[in-house]
């Protein structure tokens, strides 16, 4: 056989190779696989074949096709959307950047090698084809193209060819492997075997030809090649085009990172339109030139093997492929069958909020976010007696900080903040920690006090009892810059109700030694710069309401507001509308409040089975988040997703909440698309997130998925904008920064920082055209809260026993809480592979001497059981925890992604607080209880 | 310059392609032998071709959990791809060597101070 006779043989199998990996398998190809003629052909090879590695493929191939029935063809699209658009659990990843490390991180070195090689043939990968140009089939076209050059005569690329070949081959008999472990339906591990013996076979005819062969190996090839004649294949290359495209030069985008609520700046490096690297971004307020682990690695979320690809409908329980059109018709079509107020929107992303909440708020679907998961409860005290929901402490000069139930060393308000709260305690700042556990934070700390769950008002109140009876009270800012001191006063002495807040008091609660209360509470009166703070473990226990107003009633008492050392009030710009003149905002529907709590009424997600199996929901559109693994008892989520009738998630990922809906629609990541913001927190900066790569695969910006719904719903006219820039624009209206600036240095820093800003202002509000999440109707620090006085709850802080069915006893003598590890944020970092090298698995932390009494030791596997649920763990004994308190890293145990892939049986965690009770949640403001679950441990085995 | 070990458990094996690229091999067709030399002398990446060089990887991991191994299969079968992958070779390559192939994937799995292996896959 001539070269070029060969070459044509070697056309033929990587066309056919190509085809079946580019794509799902076309009706046409499977009906064509399916005839007498291709089965008689493919048959005879497989009985005539010398290579028993060839025919074994040959032969795994026809007896599938032979016994294909009627549902197969539809099978074979669910199977491919599990295999290759990341539905299933075991994705094959067909990308050589995957298994050059075999780390699941894609556009890695053989992404550049393989556009070199494309440029060098004068090529290009067509760029209607959505994956990048290291898959599989864009080498089996590039292959397959070289051959037909060489069959056509042009013999020069035959070297090209070979080499190619060569260096390209030992990826793709790894990829034969997953994909023969990863397939259920049959088809693809015939594939896999059929691919392999062709790999083999290639390599054979590729070298010298020696004594050992039983037989040319050409002449196999050959025979192949003609049965695979009669498919209705491409002739010419269908995934390249002709023509070079040049790298595309090297950027240096400043940009935010927006892994976590923090927003730090960041620096994100491009080399041919690809993320190389993300660093700090100097000058930026937030992150002070720093990113955190997951700041820095976010390349890998980008990047992840993991992501979604392409819109899914899920029919006869799996997902296939669908184009944006019919998804976005399927999802308007069947919202339009329901009443859209039993339709909730969940955003659990706010990126461009400002457009998809337009849209749901106008259709009248009760909407969720992140607040309610979070801390609503610090809120309802926060955002009534102050004007903001967390005033963050300006740590630079303070010289006594309290802290309770945070961990700010690992949490979100940005690197700028963490390195001065660590310099701080450097230079002799005190900070003082209460806490059940010894976190970062605690460790980090001048002095760890463990405190039980949900006790902290009492020991905040004993220090405000302390600091009253000692007359170590600010009482010029009591005076003018507080109201209902002289009531907040009677309820610490105990004089409305008897019960006077002492220290021994507290100390009985809290588990706190009454002196430890009585020092740190003159300590912190008489230190000169000094600040109190709370959040979620305050928030997400019993008493999160009363917790935090008495902890602010430390700085209110002491006068610690805009002081130097104190907590900042929020002097950050608000951005105008959208819609600028001429454009109509839409006006809001009228969504139902779903759950009425004593302080707050929305939709809290915890109640999520009441709301639908009380006819009050029948329905769900999820933008990010993932409720399944973070609303509250994951049996009970679960059951009320499924009973929903209609179901959309909007996600980059495959998130347990994704797995139970009806359709799936791809989200690009942060990196893929541009918003402006100012601060979430009180800095003045107007920040820019760039829109670094373009979108991968067919994934979307939310952006371009509200216009394209809006637009099917006839509401286009309220969406006018020719491009988000436009928006953008009509955003920073008035604003001292335009967009030019934000673009060109990543953000715009629009008033000096100053202390005691309320002086100025006559108020502790801020003035108009400023943001704040609050709003102090007295314009004063209330110690009595207002809005609670409206709505007849008890307006003082007072230290509450949670309910009783919630409290530890005989049967369950353990409190669990959730908490953060820096590595993560959520649920929603556990597919970049950089953080999961790093925090790949979770583990119950349980007190050395509690494990002894079970007789529990590193790495045991227990139980950890409570009476709604259970779920198996590793232990972690050790003395960071207190006696008779749990803890685990929250986020874990996800279906799918990386914790799920058992290729990867290394990754994976857990989700424990998935077994809190069901239904329920502090009564002020809706927060699930994540902190306060009681439970037993059982040990399973060594 | 690299230190390598060969295991082929057929004895006509021949490895001049290895060592015309100017590497160091000690080849051996024993398992046992293999092992010893192994223990006992300086390896940077060991040759193993077929089932019982996957087989051997088991052991020189014993001896250092980073061992370096490339697997090479004679008669390719993909239970036995999967299995070696498990093992978290640097590579699997067909048998005859080419050597374009196998000095790339050398070159990758040697880089300079590079002290790790390749991940596994469960298959
Ligand atoms: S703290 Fe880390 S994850 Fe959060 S914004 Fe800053 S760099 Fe990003």
């Amino acid at each position: 056989m001539d070269v070029k006779q060969l070459a044509a043989a070697k056309f033929n199998i990587q066309r056919f190779l190509a085809t079946v990996f580019a794509d799902e398998i076309s009706e046409t190809l499977f009906k064509a696989m399916k005839t007498d003629t291709f089965l008689r052909d493919l048959k005879e090879v497989s009985e005539t074949l010398y290579s028993k590695e060839m025919a074994r493929g040959a032969k795994a191939l026809f007896d599938f096709m032979d016994s294909a029935g009627v549902d197969t063809y539809q099978a074979l699209r669910f199977e491919y959307a599990d295999l290759f658009l990341n539905a299933g659990k075991s994705p094959v990843l067909p990308y050589e950047s995957f298994y050059a490390d075999r780390e699941p991180t894609l556009y890695g070195e053989p992404l550049f090698q393989m556009r070199e090689s494309l440029r060098k043939q004068k090529l290009h990968k067509d760029p209607d084809y959505p994956e990048p140009e290291d898959h599989i089939s864009v080498e089996f076209d590039f292959l397959a193209e070289m051959n037909r050059r060489e069959a056509a005569g042009d013999l020069s690329v035959a070297e090209v060819r070979s080499d190619f070949g060569r260096r390209h081959m030992a990826w793709r008999t790894e990829f034969c492997a997953v994909l023969h472990f990863s397939d259920q339906s049959g088809f693809y591990k015939a594939l896999a075997e059929f691919t392999l013996g062709y790999l083999f076979l290639a390599h054979l005819a590729s070298v010298p030809s020696e004594d050992e062969f039983p037989a040319n190996p050409a002449a196999d090839l050959a025979a192949v090649a003609k049965a695979l004649e009669t498919l209705p294949l491409a002739t010419e290359s269908f995934l390249l085009k002709p023509g070079t495209i040049e790298p595309a030069a090297p950027r240096t985008i400043p940009t935010h990172c927006y892994a976590c609520g923090a927003l730090c700046g960041m620096t994100a490096k491009t080399k041919d339109g690809v993320l190389m690297s993300t660093g700090g971004l100097r000058g930026d307020i937030k992150g002070g030139g720093r990113l955190c682990i997951k700041g820095g690695n976010a390349k890998h979320h980008v990047y992840s093997a993991y992501r979604l690809k392409s819109p899914l409908i899920k029919e006869n329980g799996r997902f296939r492929k669908a184009s944006w059109d019919e998804a976005l018709d399927k999802v308007v079509t069947d919202f339009k069958a329901y009443d859209p107020t039993k339709i909730g929107y969940m955003r659990g992303n706010d990126f461009a909020n400002w457009i998809h909440e337009a849209l749901f708020d106008h259709l009248g679907c009760p909407k969720t976010t992140h607040r309610p998961m979070c801390d609503n409860a610090n809120r309802m005290s926060n955002e009534h007696n102050l004007s903001d929901k967390r005033p963050w402490i300006n740590y630079q000069e303070a010289d006594y900080i309290l802290h309770f139930g945070m961990n700010e060393v690992i949490t979100s308000y940005g690197q700028r903040k963490t390195a001065q709260l660590k310099a701080a305690v450097d230079r002799g700042a005190k900070l003082v920690v209460l806490d059940p556990r010894r976190s970062e934070t605690a460790s980090l700390a001048t002095e760890w006090i463990p405190i039980k769950p949900s006790t902290d008002a009492a020991v905040a109140l004993a220090m405000c009892h302390v600091i009253i009876k000692n007359g170590l009270y600010d009482k010029d800012f009591v005076a003018n810059w507080t109201h209902g001191f002289e009531a907040f006063k009677k309820r610490v002495m105990g004089e409305d109700d008897d019960v006077p807040k002492t220290p021994l008091w507290a100390s009985r609660i809290s588990g706190v030694p009454a002196e430890t209360i009585e020092r740190i509470a003159l300590e912190f009166a008489k230190a000169t710069a000094k600040g109190a703070m709370s959040w979620t473990g305050l928030a997400q226990v019993p008493n999160g309401m009363y917790a935090t107003a008495a902890l602010q009633a430390l700085n209110a008492l002491c006068g610690t507001y805009d002081a130097p050392g104190g907590p900042s009030l929020p002097f950050k710009r608000k951005l105008k509308p959208a819609w600028g003149e001429g454009q109509e905002k839409p006006p809001k529907g009228n969504a139902p409040k779903l759950d009425k709590l004593r302080m707050w009424a929305g939709w809290a997600p915890a109640y999520l089975l009441d709301d639908v199996e009380s006819g009050k929901l029948d329905g769900m559109i999820c933008y990010f988040g993932d409720p399944v693994l973070s609303w509250g008892n994951q049996a009970a989520i679960t059951e009320a997703i499924e009973k929903m009738k209609f179901k959309v998630c909007i996600d980059a990922f495959m998130c347990d909440t994704a797995l139970l809906c009806d359709v799936v629609l791809p989200d690009s990541t942060w990196l893929e698309q541009s918003q402006i913001k100012p601060d979430w927190l009180y800095e003045a900066q107007i920040s820019y997130w760039a829109e670094v790569v373009e979108p991968l695969f067919q994934t979307k910006p939310m952006y371009w998925i509200t216009m394209e719904l809006a637009r099917r719903m006839g509401l286009e006219k309220h969406f006018p904008w020719k491009n988000i820039e436009e928006a953008f624009e009509n955003q920073l209206r008035g604003l001292p920064c335009t967009l030019d600036q934000l673009k060109e240095q990543g953000y715009v820093i629009t008033d000096k920082a100053a202390y005691y800003k309320y002086k100025e202002w006559g108020s502790l509000n801020p003035p108009d055209g400023y943001g704040s999440s609050g709003n102090t109707k007295t314009g004063k620090y209330n110690f009595v809260n207002p809005v609670a006085e409206e709505k007849g709850v008890d307006p003082l802080p007072n230290h509450h026993d949670g309910p009783p069915d919630l409290a530890t006893d005989a049967t369950y003598p353990f409190h669990f809480g959730n908490f953060r590890v820096f590595g993560h944020e959520h649920s929603s970092t556990f597919n970049d592979f950089g953080l999961m090298k790093a925090n790949g698995s979770n583990a119950l932390w349980i007190n050395k001497m509690d494990a002894h009494d079970l007789q529990i030791e590193e790495g045991d596997l227990v139980r950890l059981k409570s009476p709604w649920g259970e779920v198996e763990i590793k232990a972690h004994p050790t003395w960071d925890i207190m006696p008779g308190i749990l803890g685990a890293a929250g986020g874990f145990g996800h279906k799918r992604g990386l914790e799920g892939d058992p290729k990867f049986p290394q990754f994976g965690g857990k989700n424990p607080p998935g077994i809190q009770k069901p239904n329920i949640t502090e009564d002020m403001g809706g927060t699930p209880l994540l902190k306060y679950i009681k439970t037993r441990v059982e040990k399973i085995s060594s | 310059m690299a230190q390598i070990l060969a295991y082929d458990p057929d004895p006509e094996m021949q490895w001049e392609a290895v060592t015309s690229m100017g590497h160091d091999v000690a080849s051996f067709s024993d398992a046992g032998e293999t092992v010893d030399y192994a223990q006992s002398n300086k390896v940077d990446i060991a040759l193993l071709v077929g089932t019982e060089g996957v087989d051997m990887i088991k052991p020189l991991r014993e001896i250092s959990p980073n061992f370096k191994v490339v697997v090479f299969c004679d008669a390719p079968e993909i239970m036995e791809v999967r299995r070696a992958l498990r093992w978290a070779p640097c590579s699997v390559l067909f048998k005859p060597i080419v050597k374009e192939e196998l000095d790339a994937c050398l070159k990758r799995a040697l880089l300079k101070g590079k002290s790790t292996i390749k991940g596994s896959l469960n298959l």
